[in-house]
């Protein structure tokens, strides 16, 4: 049977090989979510209809780290009349390749993301290819549809990295594409007449958004208007659903696009997207949707991507967009019924029923955005290690999930 | 499906006038529609196989009048393009008109056919076939829908137009015309992304190849202090498609070093040299970024000799220089190497070393 495919971006800190796959992660929240509607079971889960591709990107900030810590032990033979400075830098990129190191898994990858053109040049151009690579393996399967889940950082790098693929005039040099073809196609080489031909009829950009298209996009806890850089303002970039603009040819690289932030996420409240208010004729014919009333509190971690698929609002426009046949327009609408009062997905997970939890976590989560100064970019950078520091000591105080 | 749609005779592909498209039958186009052929021939299995259903539940059906299936091979007659898509729509217009000649979804369809023939002739849209893929749309206000956003005008300010074709019409006794507009743009879009596929892995290899040339800069070439990280990057060019650079800025690097001193047997010496090139360049040689050359202005500081000026020059992990110290008046030799890359690193000689005796430790032992 063919599956609809999802890409899986991941936010800040390290996500291993396989991260979304493991105890915890989006595959095995969704698919225990899906177990919850009648077309899902262990036995023929959601993944017999959906094939999860999970795309990294935090082992370049890494190996970056590793670089620099390697550089910085180039000046262990510091003369004395060296200035003691150098040794201080030395110490510092050192210290932030050390694994234990919170600070630098959390916010580094923010940092390298939106201060380095190199490294951004790579992440961006690794997700594409990913992407870019699956799709046209695929292509001629025109029933197959494809989503991206992006997540805090990720929806920054996704973003970024499908306007890239939809803007790119990858085959500006016909003879460089062809040979590269080829290299893949020992057997069955293409003709340049071939190419030539297929470039005159459908252009240089075979994945601008008439030839190629996202069924949806779901944007987690999404920091793109903050943190995008090289690209169009989010809203007016191609990373945008139907009915977005009017224009004499679609620009739109996915048919829906929804955005979605849990009350309480510090993360995605600075400089905060507003689908809805950007697109507001796409919202009307539901292309676009802010999901905002996103409150449970299962884990302490309100912020994970896992924590946020969870909830019936969420996970149901991903099932009904990408495993239809298997989940009905009766589960649709049971879904917004689980989660609304008296429905069977409470507001507070079983960990947290104690109200005195209750209240220190809202006071936590709290601090973060009624700081008017954490609106502004530069006080958040000046802010963030405190910011991190709170966040570490509130996981500690209150513990995980149930 | 109903039985006006099984007995319904379509227009005989042959007697369409399809003159006006000066199709050409040179032999590099026929081999393309060899080539074509073939590429159908590969993927029509995979089409009827992922062509499962509409609105997740009700059944494509392959022997549907304006299924792909049925209408390939007429397409492929026409060379494809923009003929073959005349084709998928005069067999609509032949089995649906009268009637439903009228009905918006109908004039909407033809008012988005029109610009798409026209848009193909743009060198700025060409051939767009995803715009004939539907949305499937459940929501508490519209219901269950497929959704097809159909630009229909020249009019920058005009938003496309929307043609919704209720899931429902799919049922048994559905609305018979509805249906055939979803196959028909279904052949529509199918017809052309199988074109597309050529294409699409052409340039998912590129961007394959401009990751590895990237990954390869940052892994494998001379490596950056952060504000050497920061700097480079202005050496990076907007367009998303073009390689790295070949050169790269080296800025205010500090490296340590061995300063030697030559003055006779009695007077020479060693001594480790804090040196810092306050800007540079290098030049790499090969596409995988492992062999460079290079040259920088060179500022060392030694406990015995104070400060001394020069310059270096490097090639790949070496760097050797010379500087004059004002406070001895003397010429000193400074030589560097990179110690991880030259002996540490994954391509390190230690390192090369230590794997190749894991690798005989067996045979070596006694």
């Amino acid at each position: 049977m063919s599956k609809n495919i999802i890409f899986l971006v991941h936010g800040v800190g390290r996500h291993g090989e396989g991260w979304a796959f493991g105890e915890g992660g989006p595959v095995k929240a969704l698919t225990d979510a899906a177990n919850r509607y009648d077309g899902f079971s262990v036995e023929d889960p959601l993944t017999n209809s959906i094939e999860f591709v999970e795309i990294r990107y935090d082992d370049i900030f890494d190996r970056i780290l590793s670089r620099w810590a390697e550089l910085a032990d180039g000046l262990a033979n510091l003369p004395e009349a060296a200035p003691e400075a150098i040794a201080a830098v030395g110490q510092r990129l050192t210290e932030v390749d050390d694994p234990d190191n919170w600070y630098a898994a959390q916010a580094m990858d923010v940092g390298f993301y939106k201060a380095f053109k190199l490294v951004r040049r790579l992440v961006q151009l690794r997700v594409a290819s990913r992407i870019m690579k699956t799709i046209s393996e695929n292509t001629g399967s025109d029933t197959k549809r494809y989503g991206v889940i992006a997540h805090s950082l990720g929806t920054t790098v996704a973003h970024d990295a499908i306007h890239r693929m939809g803007t790119t005039a990858w085959l500006s040099n016909a003879e460089e594409a062809l040979n590269a073809l080829n290299e893949s196609r020992v057997e069955d080489p293409v003709e340049p007449a071939e190419m030539e031909a297929a470039i005159r009829r459908f252009g240089r950009k075979p994945f601008s958004p008439g030839r190629f298209r996202f069924d949806a996009v779901f944007m987690i806890s999404n920091t793109s208007r903050l943190l995008h850089r090289d690209t169009p303002t989010p809203g007016d970039s191609i990373v945008r659903p139907s009915f977005s603009k009017p224009e004499s040819s679609p620009k739109n690289a996915c048919s829906r696009f929804f955005n979605v932030d849990h009350v309480l996420d510090p993360v995605s409240k600075i400089r905060r997207f507003r689908a809805e208010e950007v697109w507001p004729h796409s919202a009307s014919r539901k292309n676009a949707k802010d999901l905002f009333n996103i409150k449970h509190v299962h884990d302490v971690n309100v912020h994970s991507l896992s924590h946020y698929l969870t909830h019936p609002l969420v996970h149901r426009e991903i099932f009904s967009t990408f495993a239809p046949h298997r989940f009905s327009f009766d589960d649709f609408m049971w879904a917004k019924e689980r989660a609304s009062a008296g429905g069977d997905f409470p507001q507070w997970g079983e960990r947290y029923l104690d109200e005195d939890k209750q209240e220190k976590l809202r006071a936590a989560y709290g601090r973060f955005h009624l700081d008017p100064e954490h609106q502004e970019y530069g006080a958040l950078l000046l802010a963030m290690p405190k910011l991190f520091e709170d966040l570490k000591a509130l996981f500690e105080s209150v513990g995980p999930g149930a | 499906m109903s039985p006006d749609l099984a007995t319904s005779t379509f227009p005989d592909p042959v007697s369409f006038d399809y003159r006006a498209d000066n199709v050409n039958h040179s032999p590099t186009r026929l081999r393309r529609y060899a080539s074509l052929t073939l590429l159908l021939w590969v993927f029509a299995p995979l089409v009827a196989a992922a062509d499962e259903n509409w609105c997740g539940r009700y059944e494509y059906d392959p022997d549907h009048p304006l299924s792909w299936q049925n209408l390939e091979s007429g397409y492929v007659e026409k060379g494809g393009g923009k003929a073959g898509y005349r084709y998928i729509t005069s067999v609509f217009d032949a089995a649906y008109g009268g009637p439903h000649w009228d009905a918006d979804e109908v004039v909407t369809f033809h008012k988005a056919f029109r610009k798409y023939l026209n848009d193909m002739d743009d060198p700025e849209i060409r051939d767009e076939p995803e715009r004939w893929k539907s949305t499937l749309i459940r929501d508490e206000d519209r219901g269950e829908i497929l959704q097809y956003t159909l630009p229909v005008s020249d009019d920058a300010n005009a938003f496309p137009a929307e043609v919704v074709i209720p899931c429902a019409a799919f049922e048994v006794g559905g609305e018979t015309y509805l249906v055939a507009i979803a196959y028909t743009f279904h052949a529509l879009n199918t017809a052309g992304l199988m074109d597309l596929a050529l294409l699409q892995e052409g340039a998912a290899e590129i961007a394959d190849k401009r990751y590895n040339a990237y990954r390869d800069m940052l892994y494998n070439g001379l490596a950056m202090w952060p504000w050497e990280l920061w700097a480079n990057g202005f050496l990076v060019k907007d367009d998303f498609e073009a390689a790295p650079p070949r050169t790269q800025w080296v800025l205010m690097r500090p490296n340590v070093g061995l300063s030697l001193k030559f003055d006779g047997l009695d007077e020479s010496q060693v001594d480790f040299a804090f040196a810092v090139e306050p800007v540079g360049f290098v030049r790499y040689l090969d596409s995988g970024y492992r062999k460079w050359w290079g040259a920088s202005p060179l500022v060392t500081i030694t406990n015995d000799n104070g400060i001394g000026l020069g310059g270096l020059a490097r090639y790949r992990t070496f760097t050797a220089g010379a500087t004059w110290h004002e406070k001895n008046s003397d010429v000193l030799l400074y030589l560097s190497v990179d110690l991880y890359q030259y002996l540490l690193g994954e391509k390190g000689k230690l390192r090369m070393a230590n794997d190749f005796l894991e690798k005989h430790r067996d045979k070596l032992l006694p």
